[in-house]
């Protein structure tokens, strides 16, 4: 495989707190990896290196075989590496449209008295990155909301404006910190199609921190578990999922590493050949419980269902699952769903 | 210059759905056929370019050997792929069948299998998924069409098909594709496409619709009301129901006018608004939502506009129903002419009426206090009267001469009447051939002199308006043996702009009550305006004060538009939305009342025991 991105050792302390200890991966062309840890294990700090923002004490970063390290934030975006933070920042006060066409600032070539002017050069590129910022507005289904101050609008609308203002910039990498936190179960769903889609169309390699396992497991090919800035293991999610060390560090217990399996979804990565086979869809809902806050509460609280050692011929807790297939595009029908489970006599 | 039907050419071809458009086409190569919004733009795509793609589709067809009597069906939204794919089957003689895009997977079957589709087109991953998963209970099908393939490309089915490569082999084929011998094979008596029927009661029918039916009712309407090719049209309802057939395919194709289409459904507003078009057709619920949106603006609003607002509005009311009782003054244009200049011109341009001269409701009851806002502020809107039977439509009410509350009068050319039993009974050509397989049906819905039991109960009054009762099926007799009809009582409930659906109860009880389901967004807004907190549906139509909000608004309605013993004297709520994948609606949204009433029997029962222990 192609290696796109590569960590050489990479070490960032802060006083004396090494907050990435020696860590080295490597991510492939058109690669969907999951960065998954405890509080604290680094993640943001490994993204915080990864896009100028933080400067590793030790070791080397290379985008594309090139040495990325001592760059400066804005030179790493314009090499094609876009970032979707964990909370959203964007422009309140500006439209979606606006917004996303922002992300086309490192492209834009023409001078601020070319654009005064409104010369014919200055308006071609407007138009051009106008209708570059229409095609993701028609890949994330945004149309509704083109026209509207982003400040208006619902949160999970907003973080899907965020995911296109990155594609804008159409970055070889795009790094998503939490892409699914504060989402309902619909919307992640729909994330997860859209990252299947992202990948599928326009080949971006994607690395994603995330906290919500289940999400992790079923969408990434491979999984890097980080634990006190170490990179403690990866690999396809079913391996790292039974991993002693993974289990240690997330559970924090001693137990028979052969019999206690994290809590997530036991089925195989979603290889994109997976979604394509003419098996029966699946019909199974995405986990029920929203993101949590804390991801230590998820993973902590989970065991307590089935006991801390389950044997290993027990069936899995909950039905194997599939990357989610069905988008739903017309939302308008699906609304009607809302506080379904209460109905009562009044 | 010659009308184009009125060449030779179009003489000899413009009897039939595809031989108009090749009329159109061929006197008219360049001018503009549709236009479609795509990626922020609106694209044109001229006759010339709408028959080529057509003839490419039943090309396409042709190869994979479909010919006369054999049926695409079509699980699409709105856009130009459909009129493509539906003319490409009728120019060789087949049918087409709409789907409906919210209809689940089972439905999806249903009309497949019915219908015995060869072939499915379907719009994006979300419809391809659908067949997909039932594939097995649909051995015919041979060929799926997908529109949009974005999240299909890696699927691993033989049958599977993308547009693009769809339309590219038909044009590929084009050169040894006669359309001018497919076209005079073509007969007007044949059946041209089959329109399932929202299916309230059972399971949907397929009314057999053929070309001359579906030309017959527009030419009458278009002459009435003086359509020509530079009138526009939105295209926005489900292409399945008949009256958007009639507004996307049927009326263009009648007079060349152009038709547009906006980017998605939840787009209509703002699509509205920029397409301005001329002619439009609005369900109840539209207009429902056109009349919420600007209540709600306007409590928003700056107090200028509120109060210009709240002082014009009665203002126009006046002066509508003076032009409708033929009683104008002189000065009245002068008052109109101001109105218009302080708020309405303004406000219409907002809804995307501005252009409009001419605005149908119809496919339910459109409670008449909303019709009458509607004129106050400047919409030529009427009322009309029509059925998936009917080919769209038997009545409706001139502009010039308008009865609120009734559907108007007879179309030129059809006949209606009253059977005994108070039944709509109406012949004519707009008449549809039958059902599809299920002589039963047809049998019972038209008899042997052409008479079609509409369903419906009215009256016909001495001039001719048709004033109608509800479904004949629905009426409902309180214990006190009057006869009630509950689509009276419900629209009138709908008018309050917080309640946005009513089911009325009273067959065999002593008085009338109601379920009520609260419009969320603008219950919502009220509830923040006031701090009252919620968290979802069902817990804001528990809290207290929303109770006393709906229940002034009912006590309101009952007097202003209900007689005593329509009056509804005890409601609930819904703790959730219906929804149609719960079967409560059909894909038109119309109130599955059987489902409600088996579903909500307790919460009914509960509605007239309590009443029960009061009195004791």
């Amino acid at each position: 495989m192609n290696e796109i991105l590569e960590l050489e050792n990479v070490t960032l302390t802060f006083a004396g707190l090494r907050a990435l200890d020696d860590v080295s991966l490597q991510v492939g062309e058109a690669q969907l990896l999951a960065i998954i840890g405890p509080n604290g294990a680094g993640k943001s700090s490994l993204f915080n290196c990864i896009s100028g923002l933080y400067r590793p004490s030790q070791g080397r970063i290379t985008l594309d075989g090139r040495d990325i390290t001592r760059m400066a934030a804005h030179d790493i975006a314009a090499l094609g590496v876009a970032r979707v933070f964990q909370n959203l920042a964007l422009f309140d006060n500006l439209s979606a449209l606006d917004n996303l066409m922002v992300g086309r600032h490192h492209c834009i070539r023409s001078s601020w008295w070319q654009d005064l002017l409104a010369l014919p050069a200055s308006l071609h590129q407007e138009r051009r990155h106008r209708a570059r910022a229409e095609e993701l507005i028609d890949f994330l289904h945004l149309e509704a909301y083109r026209h509207y101050p982003v400040g208006m609008l619902p949160y999970g609308v907003r973080k899907r404006i965020e995911l296109g203002r990155a594609l804008c910039m159409e970055p070889r990498l795009l790094l998503l910190d939490e892409p699914a936190a504060g989402l309902n179960n619909e919307e992640t769903e729909d994330l997860a199609a859209y990252l299947l889609d992202i990948r599928a169309e326009l080949n971006t390699t994607i690395v994603l921190i995330e906290h919500e396992l289940g999400f992790v497991m079923d969408l990434a090919d491979e999984v890097a578990v980080l634990d006190f800035g170490k990179l403690i293991a990866r690999g396809v999610p079913a391996d790292v999922r039974n991993d002693p060390a993974v289990i240690e560090a997330y559970i924090g217990g001693v137990g028979d590493a052969d019999t206690t399996a994290l809590p997530a979804a036991p089925t195989v990565s979603s290889a994109p050949a997976d979604a394509g086979t003419s098996a029966p869809p699946v019909t199974t809902q995405p986990d029920p419980q929203p993101a949590p806050p804390d991801p230590v509460d998820t993973v902590a609280k989970q065991p307590t269902e089935p006991p801390a050692s389950v044997p290993e011929n027990d069936p899995p807790r909950e039905a194997p699952r599939k990357p989610p297939r069905n988008r739903k595009r017309k939302r308008k029908g699906k609304k009607g769903r809302r506080g379904q489970a209460k109905r009562g006599s009044a | 210059m010659t009308h184009p039907l009125d060449t030779d050419y179009g003489r000899q071809w413009g009897n039939t759905l595809p031989g108009r458009l090749a009329v159109f086409a061929q006197s008219w190569p360049h001018r503009t056929a549709l236009r479609e919004k795509d990626l922020g733009l609106w694209k044109e795509i001229s006759w010339s370019q709408y028959w080529r793609f057509v003839r490419a589709a039943a090309a396409r067809y042709q190869a994979w050997g479909l010919g006369k009597g054999d049926r695409v069906s079509i699980l699409c939204g709105n856009r130009p792929e459909w009129l493509y794919t539906d003319l490409g089957i009728e120019l060789l003689g087949g049918l087409s069948a709409g789907v409906y895009e919210t209809n689940p997977a089972e439905d999806v079957v249903y009309v497949v299998n019915h219908s015995h589709s060869r072939v499915i087109v379907c719009e994006d991953q979300e419809q391809v998924d659908k067949v997909i998963e039932k594939l097995d209970e649909m051995p015919q099908l041979e060929h799926i069409v997908v529109i949009e393939p974005r999240g299909t490309l890696q699927y691993d089915e033989p049958r599977l098909i993308h547009w693009d490569e769809f339309i590219a082999g038909g044009l590929a084929l084009l050169d040894d594709f006669d359309a001018e011998a497919a076209l005079a094979k073509l007969y007007p008596y044949q059946p041209a496409m089959i329109i399932y029927t929202s299916g309230t009661t059972g399971r949907p029918k397929g009314a057999l619709l053929t070309h001359h039916s579906a030309l017959s009712t527009i030419r009458i309407l278009a002459r009435e009301i003086g359509v020509t090719d530079r009138d526009t049209v939105l295209s926005y309802l489900p292409l399945c129901h008949v009256a958007e057939k009639a507004f996307t395919l049927f009326q263009p194709l009648t007079e060349g006018l152009v038709v547009h289409f906006g980017e998605s459904i939840d787009t209509v507003r703002e699509d509205l608004a920029a397409v301005s078009p001329t002619l439009f057709f609005g369900v109840p619920r539209i207009w429902e939502k056109m009349h919420s949106s600007v209540a709600v603006g306007m409590n928003n609003a700056s107090f200028l506009k509120r109060r210009l607002y709240e002082f014009c509005l009665p203002l126009g009311q006046t002066l509508a129903e003076r032009a409708l009782h033929r009683k104008s003054r002189p000065t009245d244009r002068v008052l109109r002419w101001l109105v218009d200049l302080l708020v309405f011109s303004a406000l219409r341009e907002r809804l995307g009426l501005a252009r409009c001269r001419f605005a149908a409701s119809g496919a339910a009851p459109v409670a008449p206090e909303l019709l009458s806002w509607l004129m106050a502020i400047g919409v030529p809107v009427t009322e009309g009267y029509g059925m998936t039977e009917l080919s769209g439509l038997s009545h409706f009410n001139r502009l010039d001469n308008v009865r609120l509350g009734s559907v108007g009068q007879v179309v030129t050319g059809v006949q209606a009447k009253i059977a005994e039993d108070g039944e709509l009974l109406v012949r004519g050509p707009t008449v549809v051939k039958g059902y599809l397989d299920n002589p039963e049906a047809t049998a019972e819905s038209i008899d042997i002199e052409g008479w079609l039991r509409t369903g419906d109960v009215g009256r016909i009054d001495e001039e001719g308006f048709l004033w109608l009762t509800g479904r004949k099926k629905e009426i409902m007799i309180t214990a006190g043996g009057k006869n009630l009809s509950p689509a009276k009582i419900e629209n009138a409930l709908k008018t309050s702009p917080f309640i946005k659906e009513a089911v009325a109860i009273g067959d065999a009880r002593p008085f009338v009550s109601a379920l009520i389901q609260i419009d969320y967004d603008m219950v919502g807004n009220w509830a923040t305006r006031r701090g009252i907190p919620y968290t979802s549906f069902p817990d804001l139509s528990g809290r207290p004060e929303v109770r006393t909000l709906v229940d002034e608004e009912i006590r309101r309605i009952n007097d202003a538009a209900l007689a005593r013993v329509e009056q509804v004297r005890k409601f609930s709520f819904f703790l959730k939305e219906l929804h149609q994948d719960d079967e409560e609606l059909t894909a038109t949204q119309k109130v599955r009342r059987k489902n409600i009433f088996e579903k909500y029997a307790d919460q009914i029962e509960a509605l007239y025991e309590k009443k029960k222990e009061e009195a004791a």
